[in-house]
């Protein structure tokens, strides 16, 4: 026979686009699980990355976008410290400071609007006329003579539909301890923009004054200054103002609500940091079951010729394709979950900041996904093979293989408790350092694992090899998590299930103890009293809603009431903060709740507040006013009144800080007699629900104050307070089901490439039961094993974490093991795996006996 | 240990070389040094009066694609693609299309007897014909040089005589070079030459087993 003519072959080129594509779309047709697998691991990993940037940034950006409405084009604003305002007239006055263009007061006072279908909490914003010149989207299609003349509240949509209100209706409006009947007008987003997620509400200025009985006052100046002269207009309204006001930036509430939403988005980052590592893990494990076959390609590639480069290339375009199609992926599923999880909820902080319910979605957001999941993509692809890759020669005959294997094998484990070590000294000597110790716990994880399977497999072995009873199924499963070829897909099987096992237990435990810290605070903050009676609204949970006290005879006199005491609370803005002031009645034995104090003796301090001219400082703040247990500070209230620190405490949950003062030194140095809530004890022998009804009763149906036992209240706190620590849930949940599908389908995987085996197992007279049994103990040995790893080390990371969530965020946490989350996280994941891998596992353990094993 | 040692062969065009030893006995090492897969400590392996073993990588790498064709032990198709595929796959990496590897590995395939089974995948092939696929592949860049690793080591015996006497007929008809490395003495049969290597040297003629299986 003739050798065909072959032409001349031409000079050599790129590799073609085309003939990449048709490449891997036949790679992909025998590895599409494994491939698709990879890409759900990766999609996670982009998901929770997104989800948990949207979260971040639609934290903070409806009060940023508040503010920006209402101060417009104004630089400066004069602010008042206490409830009771500054006079409207000043601004009148501030105009003729040289430099000053436009002066504009405005009123803002917490209120509850009530309507047929419900209430709701909002902040009313009482516009001047002269505000309308300042351009702010709050009042953007209002004219001057609108913004004076109007006898309505404006309402955004969403607030007019949550009470059932529509244009023109009667609404009853709570404002501290009193009632009224406006009429309603409702704004939609035309007119106010994204203002209009807010729980807001808008009336003219000398409205809203007659309407909350602070005639003639304003909380706020809002100045706008000439350009060039906005240093000078500063100095001089310091100059002239009178003590009790500040001048602050126009930007100062955005500012604050960036410090006080900062722990609950720290909470959030550092479980979206774990999530994002456990994400990127299964990425990378769920690549490894791909990593035999592209290790092949590579070397096959370069056997055939191909060029160093030009393999890389072929493997990043898998990289780039897996990426890109798993960061589409992710960003689907991570924009779906932040739409159902609507991120952390910071509701908690809505008696402080007007907070709304606007998502933001930013394109650094987007990046933040699109690069994490080519990072994974590209790292998970190349990283296996790059010794293939960067190798000048790829058989070295002098090297000897095995050898290096054995000393990598012995340098695992010692490798994986070093990363044990150093993680468990950065808890103990640097707890803050919590994302680092972290990372060094799952380093450990990763490099342990292997250890414990070998042991495990070991000690099997033996079992099966002295056991009486006949272990059949253990006996022929063993060999196969021993061989050698399989070692690497076993492992990342096992390896999977202990990264999340792992970020699940150590998520939902941190989750439980500050959950547990926040639970005690609450209760200990509300045990002061049987019945708690305060003015609804969005401050009611902190009772910081000021009014002024004249229903003590009225609530004394209902029957079973023993006494009735009034408690004192508001927000003051100290240092970088908006900060809790706390001011129980003399009457109460321990005004510092039970377990807060951090620095100093608990007793002496409640004995010093009670005794008055002392406090106790969350550490934040005391660390922003460099004072320590004993100094003296200044506290800026209206009236600045000189304290000394009696004790360091957290922050009892409030994330702005918290101080607790007595409540005589409260009254004077916010020199009013409003007060916050009513504190009523039972009287013995009498059931604190009964007196709570029977006060309901005197009061009537259209009182404006919220009478509720302890337990009510605790619930309505505790529900708050599992608001803003949802996400955390939600992850650890999400991380948990994650595994079970990577674990499952990449074991699935596995078992369906061994048919061959079993045909020709099949055909030694093996029968269907043993084998299906068989790929079960496999299946388990790897999935418990993993997620018995997992389970230990997501304990150490529970501590790990609540340490770290303390330290950084000033939480109340209560640092325990929670054992009982570990055990069924592992039950749990290792039994559905197991579950969902029996039915591949059935089919594979019915292939046809077969010689040679072709099917 | 040295793996290869004081080796000395050549092999002339349109030549079948057998280089017989049993396992461990240096062979594949000898291959993948003459493949510039891996380099000797010392010594030199000279293709058409061109020294391979100090090549650069990339040069390596041309020489591999340009000059030879490797026929490997394992039978490592991609199980997606077709046979003419993957046939052509090695050309892909000289930067042609799939169109234009497929128009040039249809005649060798036709050659080697599979034009019927072209548009078949690896799993529809027996076992003898993924090994021709796998010879196709590594002539298809029409290499002076096929280096051929225990190519018949995973095929039954009249696959193997098969498989023997179709590479015995290419290396005669395209007037290749080829050595062929077996631990298979009839594989030897078909070779014009036969080398014994034991414990990484060559064995003196005279000292060979003096059975040496009849020509087919």
């Amino acid at each position: 026979m003739r050798a065909p003519d072959l032409d001349p072959l031409p000079a050599r080129r790129r590799l073609r686009f085309t003939a990449l594509l048709a490449d891997y779309r036949d790679r992909l047709r025998v590895r599409w699980l494994q491939e698709l697998l990879a890409i759900a691991g990766i999609a996670v990993g982009v998901a929770l990355l997104y989800s948990s940037s949207v979260a971040n940034t639609s934290l903070s950006g409806p009060v940023r976008q508040l503010s920006n409405g209402i101060v417009g084009n104004s630089q400066l604003q004069v602010v008042a410290r206490g409830p009771g305002g500054l006079p409207a007239t000043l601004a009148d006055e501030l105009r003729t400071v040289p430099g000053v263009r436009i002066a504009a007061p405005i009123l803002q006072v917490q209120a509850n609007v009530v309507g047929p279908r419900g209430e709701a909490p909002v902040t009313i914003f009482g516009a001047d006329p002269r505000m309308v010149e300042l351009k702010g989207s709050l009042l953007d299609g209002f004219t001057r003579g609108e913004a004076a003349q109007q006898r309505t509240v404006a309402l955004p949509e969403p607030v007019a539909d949550a009470t059932g209100l529509r244009f023109g209706d009667d609404a009853r409006l709570q404002i501290g301890g009193r009632a009224h009947t406006v009429m309603t007008a409702v704004v939609g987003r035309s007119q106010i923009g994204a203002l209009n997620d807010n729980a807001i509400a808008l009336a003219p200025i000398a409205y809203l004054q007659r309407l909350s009985d602070m005639r003639g006052r304003a909380t706020r100046i809002l100045i706008q200054a000439e350009p060039d002269a906005l240093g000078e207009v500063r100095d001089a309204l310091r100059a002239t103002l009178p003590t009790g006001l500040d001048v602050r930036n126009t930007d100062h509430d955005a500012q604050l609500f960036a410090v006080a939403a900062k722990p609950t988005g720290q909470a959030t980052s550092i479980a979206s940091v774990v999530s994002a590592l456990v994400g990127w893990l299964f990425a990378i494990c769920a690549m490894l079951v791909t990593v035999e076959s592209r290790a092949r390609l590579a070397r096959d590639r370069r056997v055939a010729g191909f060029r160093p480069g030009q393999v890389l290339v072929l493997l990043a375009f898998d990289a780039f394709v897996m990426g890109t199609v798993a960061a589409a992926a992710g960003l689907g599923l991570g924009e779906l979950m932040s739409r159902s999880s609507e991120g952390a909820d910071v509701s908690f902080l809505g008696g402080a900041f007007p907070v709304g319910d606007t998502r933001v979605v930013t394109w650094t957001s987007v990046a933040i996904g699109v690069v994490g999941g080519y990072l994974a993509a590209f790292v998970g692809v190349l990283a296996p093979v790059w010794r293939v890759l960067l190798a000048h020669r790829l058989h070295d005959p002098t090297a000897p293989p095995q050898g290096w294997r054995r000393s990598i094998g012995r340098l695992l484990p010692t490798a994986g408790i070093a990363f044990l070590l150093t993680s468990i000294a950065i808890t103990i000597a640097a707890p803050g350092a919590a994302v680092v110790a972290l990372v060094a716990l799952l380093a450990a994880l990763l490099l342990l694992t292997p250890g414990l399977l070998w042991l495990v497999t070991s000690a099997l072995d033996h079992l099966s090899a002295r056991s009486r009873i006949p272990l059949r199924a253990l006996e022929m499963a063993i060999p196969q998590l021993q061989e050698p070829a399989l070692r690497a897909r076993s492992l990342a099987i096992a390896v999977t299930g202990a990264v999340a096992v792992f970020g699940g237990v150590a998520l939902q435990g941190s989750r439980g103890n500050l959950q547990a810290g926040l639970d005690g605070v609450s209760q200990q903050l509300d045990l002061i009293a049987d019945v708690w009676v305060a003015p609804k609204g969005a401050g009611d949970l902190f009772a910081t809603i000021p009014f002024e006290p004249g229903l003590d005879r009225t609530i004394a006199a209902v029957p079973g009431v023993e006494a009735v005491n009034r408690h004192r609370s508001g927000l003051l803005d100290v240092g970088a903060g908006r900060a809790w002031v706390i001011a129980p009645p003399a009457t109460t034995a321990t005004p510092i709740p039970g377990g807060q104090v951090r620095e100093g003796d608990v007793r002496r301090a409640n004995a010093l507040v009670r005794q008055g001219g002392w406090a106790t400082l969350s550490r934040a703040l005391a660390d922003d006013l460099g004072v320590g247990v004993g100094d003296s500070f200044v506290l800026p209230a209206p009236r600045p009144t000189s304290l000394r620190v009696a004790a360091i405490t957290t922050n009892f949950g409030w994330t702005g800080g918290a101080i607790v003062v007595g409540g005589e030194d409260y009254a004077r140095a916010w020199d009013s007699s409003a007060i916050g809530a009513y504190l009523v004890r039972v009287a013995p022998g009498s059931s604190p629900a009964a007196v709570r009804d029977r006060i309901r009763q005197r009061l009537g149906r259209r009182s404006v104050m919220r009478v509720e036992t302890v337990p009510q209240r605790w619930d309505r706190q505790k529900a708050a307070s599992r608001g803003g620590l949802a996400q955390l849930s939600q992850i650890a949940t999400l991380v948990l089901v994650a595994a079970v599908l990577a674990m499952a389908a990449a074991m699935a995987g596995l078992l369906w490439q061994r048919r061959r085996l079993v045909a020709r197992a099949k055909f030694h007279g093996h029968r269907t039961g043993t084998l299906w049994r068989v790929l079960a103990v496999e299946s388990g040995i790897l999935f418990g094993t993993g997620c018995l790893a997992g389970a230990a080390a997501g304990l150490f990371g529970q501590v790990l974490l609540s340490r770290g969530l303390e330290v950084i965020s000033g939480f109340p946490v209560v640092v325990s093991v929670r054992v009982g989350v570990a055990v069924l996280s592992f039950v749990a994941v290792t039994f559905v795996a197991m579950l969902v891998v029996a039915i591949p596992g059935l089919f594979v353990a019915r292939s046809r006996p077969s010689a040679n094993g072709d099917d | 240990m040295r793996a290869v040692d004081e080796v000395s062969l050549d092999v002339a065009g349109g030549e079948l070389v057998a280089l017989y030893g049993p396992s461990g006995s240096g062979k594949s090492t000898l291959l993948l040094i003459a493949a510039a897969l891996a380099s000797p400590d010392r010594g030199s392996v000279v293709v058409d009066g061109r020294e391979v073993t100090g090549l650069s990588a990339r040069d390596a790498a041309d020489y591999r694609m340009l000059q030879l064709g490797f026929v490997p032990q394992q039978i490592d198709l991609l199980g997606g693609a077709t046979a003419v595929d993957n046939a052509g796959s090695k050309l892909i990496g000289m930067g042609l299309g799939r169109r234009e590897a497929r128009r040039r590995v249809i005649p060798l395939l036709d050659e080697l007897g599979l034009s019927h089974r072209l548009q078949h995948r690896p799993d529809q092939l027996s076992m003898g014909e993924r090994q021709r696929v796998m010879i196709a592949r590594a002539l298809s860049t029409d290499p002076r040089v096929v280096l051929a690793d225990e190519p018949t080591g995973a095929l039954d015996s009249e696959r193997k005589r098969e498989t023997l006497a179709l590479l015995q007929r290419l290396t005669k008809t395209r007037g290749m070079a080829t050595l062929l490395v077996t631990h298979d003495w009839h594989a030897v049969a078909y070779a014009d030459r036969t080398h014994v290597l034991r414990d990484g040297r060559l064995v003196d003629p005279d000292d060979r087993d003096p059975v040496l299986p009849l020509r087919p």
